[in-house]
């Protein structure tokens, strides 16, 4: 059975054929989850409980879907032994209402619905809440919160879009179906060739996608957005501006007359950059330089993001708290706190005396020094991947997976929903169910005042 | 199990029946309000208490995209006013865009037990249905954005007014949306295509054959067709742009006598020439307004204050940016429409701000169909939701008003009719209908809301009366029930309920759904059926 | 006036949050209802004299002896009096304060002095990252007031500053006045990269030599009259020790930021 009888009156939705188990069945519009693109076309053949093949998917995306776990078996643990999922619940929810500063951290691989309900959780608690991307995309979101941005949704592009420049970025790599989908599709406005221009880090290889590749020193990145935006807003640059940039004016002048000529421009660029190019001004630079190009053409900012449901973690967090990611809830209330109440520096200055991982691997996103503290830390785990972590902390309780074997509203990168129904049977909870329950035994323990 | 209650004693507000502040009993029974209780029903004594239906706002932003860009953007717009949790109730935090269990709590903290997100984009609508599911109490809906559609705009150049209604019906069953929503029509289209934006009715939109008239035209006769609950909403070109009255006024005459609902028509007001002073245009708008039964209104009246800018009209944003310089938010939304967010201030110290409040004032108090004008504040683009007891004041107590116009920046009051003061003051009955009664008829719910009848939701606020000071009287309710359960005790939020999602579900021909599916299939980036939100994705289990 | 003293017990990892500890909320308290006070400890709330030992009644002048690197908010929102520090303070120490005096001895953590509005925060060790800057959303940082730092500071030092007077003895990190819309930083110890970027107006004056954006323009080598009276009150208001030849000496004057408003200037001592 798929999403088939979830669906609305108007028409069956997930195509669902021969339903059964062990019976082969084709589930067409299945949504991948495993970047950015969301894409929304993905048709599995599952066989026996588990997908054999998935057509239309890149090759994360293939990934994806054939690594799925067979969907019997284990349900939760307790301290590393095999436990009723109502155990491990009981174990965590005991371990988290005890403690004085707990963490809840992770979201990014959770549907929208669990994520609300970690969020629930976490306010129960007076816990602090991050989503496992926010060090990546704290930069971003704070520039944007400084500045806002001028963007557009991913079908602008497709439609729209005759110039495109990949700032840094080879989405044919991290976003594979980027360029079929939404650069090289013929859309509403545009059915010709678009201008594809690469600006990369001198030392690496750019997008093969591009048509030309400009060159800069990376450590000046900064230096070049920033005067490209005073020469896009008419300012002449003084003499020692060529030095500053390492790259002769006249060529950022060029480049900024054709940026000014096309129809509709789109800056795509990484919103969560590696760990040694967190620069706090760099997607300040590129924000406030699509924003002045707004003045001449059409340009939006996209900033690529990476894989899981990480923008609905943002979203869902925000609607609930009024803040994206770094919450803390002790005094009752919500409280933002980048670098403050960032699970990172949370952990490194040892401030948990208890954490909750919630969708995700934290060998993934943390740094070495916060997951050494991690390790000591009374845990608790719900994910629908078994773990190493898991096998070691507290309490464990396995989910079906989001998505494909649960449903699950989802957030492609340009913050649009999409529903994401399950392809796959599972005997496991969604993440929304147990994080339900969770939070049910966490009110039961702590009085309604929220003090111990 | 049956739940009853007897509210005794209560001076009763409820223009739909044309009961006038007389004492009664009010019966409830499960939720709806009943014609007799047993005589052994309990009883809350509201002996020297008002009592309302519960307040209906038909015009806020409250859920969707655009309401949480805005939310993500504005951390400073939260910090100082966290919603601590409480019992059973959720934290939360404040501000002009408050977090949707905040929003649910202040609303029904304020008396209003139904609201509706008047803009969300057909591709925002699952996130819409979602923060909906998270804000409590209310009963709400949305109205989903068409007016820069590509599809419907193809669709009526080709003057296939036929396919346009069906496809609309179409959108409005897919979305699970309440309403038609037009945003600035064509105008977002040229935005989009050339940071350009439409200014006559008459003018084509950007190389596609249509103009603002015919979209217009096209879905006021749509919503007709469709026996949609709620005529088409409309918010016209040249938001707050000095002149724009003449654009107000043509497009009113647009829908060809056909029902229309006209958007915070105080921005839509002014007098003066593109780019120069406005003035105020409140009397010959009224006075269109006043003599064409076909139309309604909602004020968006300015307040004030702090408050969020947050519109589909793209142009509009990039205008309030330029002028105040804050930080700017701009999203073209592929195929559907756009999205422009600016925090913003009014000042009682500007001219400008000065002038638009006074012309919201100027609309309520000449209105003389009271039945066809809504109390708004575009929330939060004109002020937030929480500053209406302060505008009942306004309204209901010319002393106090008369201080308000002393207070403010004198030159803003040239021109308007507010300077040689208005004498009017609304009654509670009055008040009743602006918030209520007109509202909850004009969005086609007065079987159920806006009233106290028998076959009502038990939906009722009970105030103190305050005659000296209607504000105080009006920011915090006695008691407030939802659907007859007590949601407000004594003053205090006590306990939370969760209220239905409000949708239309319109019959159109479903053979345009074929075409429909083609064009998505070559121009969208979501599948078509992936778009549809199912049933479970409204309302909690 | 005799000082209240706090004294610091054991500390516990999880931080502790003292706004609480601030001359108008403890003055005209008797010793006891000043260990009354409340503080909130992780998701609790605890009363300061479990983490303190209180000695005097509570007055306008407060001495914290020992070290409170992991109390956070202390001396935040303060409208008066004094308040020193004889070691360390955790994050938002002076942050949003109105007026009084907030001496810290030893390092100040994040945020020290952000979104200031008035009264002198001095930090005799080093600022962390934001000090005298916005918090996030905010339209403006330090609005008023004087924010003087004896070591160094972190990064975006003075960010969105409108008004008031940074100094810093050591150096500044990266993004020093990032996006700045007015006031005054004075750096005598170097900055880091991308100093004043975004400037709209206000001064950043630094005695060693800086590398600027491409978006600053040499203007002129002067002596500003204006720098000299600054420095003086610097040294002779605030007794923070400034070498006689950056007081009269020639700057380099470069506008700016460009890629904004560019009216505002860095200028970079060059000689006596």
């Amino acid at each position: 059975m798929g999403g088939g009888d979830r669906a609305g009156t108007r028409e069956p939705q997930g195509l669902v054929r021969a339903a059964g188990p062990g019976v082969a069945r084709t589930v067409e519009n299945a949504v991948c989850t495993f970047c950015g693109c969301t894409c929304d076309d993905i048709a599995l053949r599952v066989e026996g409980g588990r997908i054999v093949e998935a057509r239309r998917t890149c090759a994360l995306g293939d990934d994806w879907f054939r690594g799925q776990p067979a969907t019997d078996g284990l349900a939760a643990r307790v301290e590393g032994r095999p436990a009723t999922a109502e155990e491990a619940i009981d174990a965590a929810a005991r371990m988290l209402a005890a403690a004085r500063s707990p963490l809840i951290y992770g979201l990014v691989d959770a549907s929208g619905e669990g994520q609300a309900a970690a969020v629930a959780v976490a306010d129960l608690l007076g816990a602090t809440l991050d989503t496992a991307s926010s060090a990546a995309h704290e930069a971003s979101m704070c520039a944007f919160q400084h500045r806002g941005k001028t963007s557009a949704t991913l079908g602008e592009i497709k439609n729209r879009a005759d110039c495109v420049v990949l700032w840094g970025v080879a989405p044919e790599s991290s976003h594979p179906r980027f360029f079929e989908r939404f650069v090289r599709a013929a859309g509403l406005y545009v059915s010709g060739p678009r201008t594809v221009i690469a600006v990369a880090d001198a030392g690496a290889a750019a997008s093969r996608e591009a048509d030309r590749t400009i060159p800069i020193p990376v450590e000046r990145e900064f230096e070049t957005l920033w005067a490209l935006r005073a020469i896009v807003r008419g300012r002449r640059l003084g003499p020692e501006a060529e030095a500053a940039i390492g790259l002769p004016v006249a060529e950022l002048e060029e480049l900024a007359a054709q940026l000014k000529r096309c129809r509709y421009g789109v800056w795509v660029y990484d919103a969560e950059p590696p760990a040694e190019r967190r620069d706090p001004g760099r997607a300040h630079a590129i924000l406030a330089l699509a924003e002045a190009l707004n003045e001449h053409v059409p340009f939006a900012a996209l900033g690529l993001r990476g894989r899981g449901n990480r923008v609905g973690a943002e979203s869902v967090v925000a609607s609930n708290t009024g803040y994206p990611f770094a919450v803390n809830f002790g005094r009752g209330y919500p409280r933002f706190g980048p670098g403050e109440f960032t699970a990172p520096e949370v952990l490194t200055r040892g401030e948990a005396d208890a954490a909750l991982i919630v969708g995700c691997d934290p060998t993934e996103h943390l740094p070495e020094p916060a997951l050494h503290v991690l390790a000591r830390v009374p845990t608790a785990v719900v994910d629908f991947r078994d773990s190493p972590l898991a096998r070691r902390a507290r309490a464990a309780i396995l989910t079906a997976t989001y998505g494909v074997a649960a449903p699950a509203t989802v957030y492609r990168m340009d913050e649009m929903a999409l529903r994401a129904r399950a392809a796959l049977e599972s005997q496991l909870p969604s993440d929304a169910d147990v994080l339900g329950r969770l939070a049910d035994r966490v009110r039961a323990l702590r009085p309604a005042d929220g003090r111990p | 199990m049956t739940v009853r209650l007897r509210i005794a004693g209560a001076r009763m507000y409820d223009p739909l029946r044309g009961v006038d502040g007389d004492v009664r009993d009010l019966c409830i029974e499960d939720g709806r309000i009943v014609e007799r209780l047993p005589g052994d029903a309990p009883t809350l004594d509201a002996r020297g208490l008002v009592a309302m239906p519960g307040g209906v706002d038909m015009h806020s932003h409250i859920a969707g995209p655009k309401v949480n860009l805005a939310r993500k953007l504005q951390p400073e717009d939260h910090r100082d006013d966290p919603q601590p949790r409480t019992g059973a109730l959720r934290s939360g935090t404040g501000g002009t865009v408050p977090s949707t269990w905040t929003t649910g709590y202040r609303y029904a903290g304020l008396g209003y037990t139904t609201v509706m997100e008047a803009a969300v984009p057909p591709s925002g609508a699952r996130s819409a249905h979602a923060e909906l599911r998270e804000t409590p109490i209310v009963d709400k809906g949305f109205y989903v954005l068409m007016g820069n559609n590509e599809y419907l705009m193809r669709a009526i150049a080709r003057g296939e007014a036929g396919s346009a209604r069906d496809f609309a019906g179409w959108l409005i069953c897919a979305a699970k949306a309440y309403a038609i929503k037009i945003v600035n029509p064509g105008g977002v289209a040229a935005w989009k295509s050339r940071r350009a934006d439409v200014r006559g009715l008459d003018d084509p939109v950007d190389g596609l054959g249509v103009t603002p008239r015919q979209i217009v035209r096209t879905l006021a006769a749509a919503a007709e067709e469709l026996a949609l609950p709620h005529p088409v909403h409309i918010h016209c070109n040249n938001l707050g742009i000095a002149g724009n009255a003449a654009t107000t006024l043509e497009t009113m005459r647009a829908v060809e006598g056909r029902r229309a609902h006209f958007t915070h028509l105080q921005f839509h007001s002014y007098g003066g020439e593109p780019g120069g002073r406005p003035s105020s245009k409140a009397a010959e708008v009224m006075e269109y307004v006043n003599s064409h039964p076909n139309i309604s209104v909602d004020v968006g009246q300015v307040m004030f204050g702090p408050a969020t800018a947050m519109t589909a009209d793209g142009p509009v944003g990039h205008l309030l940016h330029q002028l105040t310089g804050r930080k700017w938010v701009n999203v073209d939304v592929e195929l559907e429409t756009g999205c422009g967010i600016v925090p913003y201030e009014y000042k009682d110290r500007r001219t400008i701000h000065v002038l638009q409040w006074a012309i919201g004032l100027e609309i309520f108090l000449t209105a003389r169909d009271l039945w066809r004008v809504v109390l708004s504040t575009d929330h939060p683009n004109g002020g937030s939701f929480l500053s209406y007891p302060r505008l009942m004041r306004l309204l209901m107590d010319r002393a106090f008003r008369d201080e308000e116009i002393k207070k403010v920046k004198a030159n803003g009051l040239e021109g308007t009719s507010l300077k040689d003061g208005l004498d009017r003051e609304y009654s509670l009955y009055e008040i009743a209908i602006i918030t209520r009664a007109a509202p909850a008829r004009l969005l086609g719910l007065q079987a159920r809301k806006g009233h106290l009848g028998p076959g009502a939701d038990a939906d009722v606020a009970l105030y103190e009366d305050n005659p000296a000071d209607r504000e105080a009287m009006f920011r915090a309710p006695r008691y407030v029930l939802k659907g007859g359960r007590l949601v407000v005790e004594e003053g205090q939020l006590r306990s939370q309920v969760f209220g239905r999602t409000l949708r239309a579900a319109p019959s159109y021909d479903r053979a345009i759904e074929h075409d429909v599916r083609a064009f998505f299939d070559r121009y969208g980036t979501i599948q078509f059926d992936n778009f549809a939100i199912a049933d479970d994705e409204v309302d909690r289990p | 006036m005799t000082a209240t003293v706090l004294t610091p017990l054991d500390l516990p990892r999880v931080p502790l949050e003292a706004e609480a500890i601030a001359p108008e909320r403890l003055a005209g308290r008797s010793e006891r209802e000043v260990a009354l006070l409340p503080v909130q400890i992780g998701n609790a709330t605890a009363q300061l004299g479990e983490f303190f030992r209180v000695r005097g009644a509570g007055s306008d002048e407060i001495r914290i002896d020992g070290d409170v690197s992991r109390v956070k908010g202390i001396g935040a929102g303060m409208t008066r009096g004094r308040l020193v520090v004889e070691g360390g303070v955790g994050m938002h120490a002076g942050a949003r304060m109105r007026g009084g005096e907030l001496v810290v001895m030893g390092d100040a953590g994040a945020w020290a002095g952000a979104e200031m509005v008035g009264g002198v925060l001095r930090i005799g060790g080093s600022a962390g990252d934001h000090a005298g800057a916005a918090y996030p959303g905010s339209r403006r940082g330090m609005t008023g007031g004087a924010l003087l730092v004896g070591g160094n500071a972190g990064r975006e030092l003075g960010g969105v500053m409108r008004r008031g007077l940074i100094a810093v003895r050591g150096s500044a990190g990266d993004y020093s006045g990032f996006n700045m819309i007015a006031g005054s930083i004075v750096l005598c110890g170097g900055a880091g990269r991308r100093t004043a970027a975004g400037m709209k107006r206000g001064s950043l004056v630094a005695f060693r030599s800086l590398e600027l954006l491409p978006t600053f323009r040499y203007a002129c080598t002067y002596r500003p009259e204006f720098l000299a009276l600054l420095l003086r009150t610097l040294r002779d208001l605030f007794g923070f020790a400034i070498d006689a030849r950056y007081v009269s000496g020639l700057y380099r004057r470069y506008s700016g930021d460009f890629a904004e408003l560019g009216r505002g200037e860095i200028l970079i001592w060059t000689s006596d």
